[in-house]
């Protein structure tokens, strides 16, 4: 016995109800599924299709398909990183390291010209990065939603590319971090060369990590989705 | 006749069998130039005449794991009323096989040092 459309298409909402919303897994999950519902009816005829549907439900154990949903959320997270770190690495290579070293020099000549007011530019500076990211992220964030409602397909490794929450979390343990280290050091010699080094190498790491993650990434996951699922749309 | 079964999930105890699963994984790609999930589940019952089960809920996460190390690529195919996701081993998924199918006869032949031998286990 071969399984219809109309199989597959309950077999997409069965997925769908048993907490799989993501179209790139439920795929595996349905071809699966299906494979296996063939074979017990062919086995069996007498088994009904809900019958055989349940049977190969089952074989995923009692947690259903969250085992497989976790695993592949933690191997696209590890996907994810390795994407970032990587894209990041690159802008300390010929020739974007070019782009780093111009963005470093404008900070630090920026904060050089205004040392009167060194602590207000410096958080001023790194507040137009954040809202930056945020503006970024926050487009991106209602494109990938509409996009989602007119396919009516959600997909995994997308979804983590809506960066708006890791945005956030950097940015707080960011201004956790320059709270802890930079403002006494701010109060005391900030008038130093050195000073104005780490404040420029800093504001330069924190503009290339949020251009990447909100710019960069998102263009980086559609290609890739594009290149291995047919019947993606890109945002 | 009873016939005892080893399943690879992971709530089994067989855990010399678990801790191969993702070598057996990448062995059957580098004999085949695809495989979708099913497909290796069906392979690995039939190679060791249903002695050897692997479960779906160990599959689909060794898979993923192996994707995410970039020893797998995926290629999906429309085949007809469905999607399809296929596995093919990467280059560097390549040269992983062989180094872990080196590790893993390292260490049968170890055990089986250690098996047989009269003096080690007693």
């Amino acid at each position: 016995m071969k399984l219809n459309e109309k199989h597959i298409e309950d077999l997409m909402l069965f997925t769908k109800r048993h907490y799989v919303p993501y179209y790139d897994l439920q795929i595996e999950l349905v071809d699966h599924l299906a494979n296996d519902i063939e074979e017990l009816i062919n086995a069996n005829p007498r088994l009904s299709y809900e019958e055989a549907k349940q049977i190969a439900f089952k074989k995923f154990g009692v947690f259903g398909f969250q085992e497989t949903i976790e695993a592949k959320r933690k191997a696209l997270n590890k996907r994810y990183f390795k994407l970032f770190f990587s894209t990041f690495l690159n802008y300390f290579t010929i020739p974007k390291i070019i782009v780093s070293v111009s963005f470093f020099v404008l900070f630090y000549f920026t904060l050089h010209t205004f040392s009167t007011y060194l602590k207000a530019i410096f958080y001023l500076v790194n507040a137009v990065i954040i809202c930056y990211g945020l503006y970024h992220s926050t487009a991106y964030h209602y494109k990938l939603k509409r996009k989602n409602k007119e396919t009516g397909k959600k997909w995994l490794f997308e979804s983590m590319s809506n960066s708006l929450f890791t945005i956030i979390m950097s940015c707080n343990l960011i201004i956790q971090f320059t709270q802890l280290f930079f403002i006494k050091q701010l109060n005391t010699s900030f008038h130093s060369s050195k000073s104005l080094f780490i404040f420029s190498l800093f504001t330069t790491t924190l503009f290339l990590a949020i251009h990447i993650v909100s710019v960069i990434l998102p263009k980086k996951i559609s290609l890739i989705m594009q290149k291995e699922y047919p019947n993606y749309r890109a945002v | 006749m009873y016939k005892k079964i080893m399943y690879i999930c992971s709530m089994t105890k067989s855990k010399l069998y678990k801790g191969s699963l993702q070598t057996i994984i990448l062995k059957l790609l580098e004999q085949h130039d695809k495989m979708y999930g099913y497909e290796i589940t069906k392979h690995v019952k039939a190679l060791t005449k249903g002695d050897l089960r692997i479960t779906e809920g160990a599959l689909y996460p060794a898979l993923h794991k192996l994707e995410a190390e970039g020893f797998l690529e995926a290629e999906i195919v429309n085949i007809g009323n469905r999607m399809r996701k296929y596995y093919k081993l990467t280059e560097a998924g390549t040269k992983e096989t062989v180094s872990r199918l080196e590790e893993l006869q390292e260490f049968i032949k170890n055990m089986q040092l250690m098996v047989n031998s009269k003096t080690a286990l007693t």
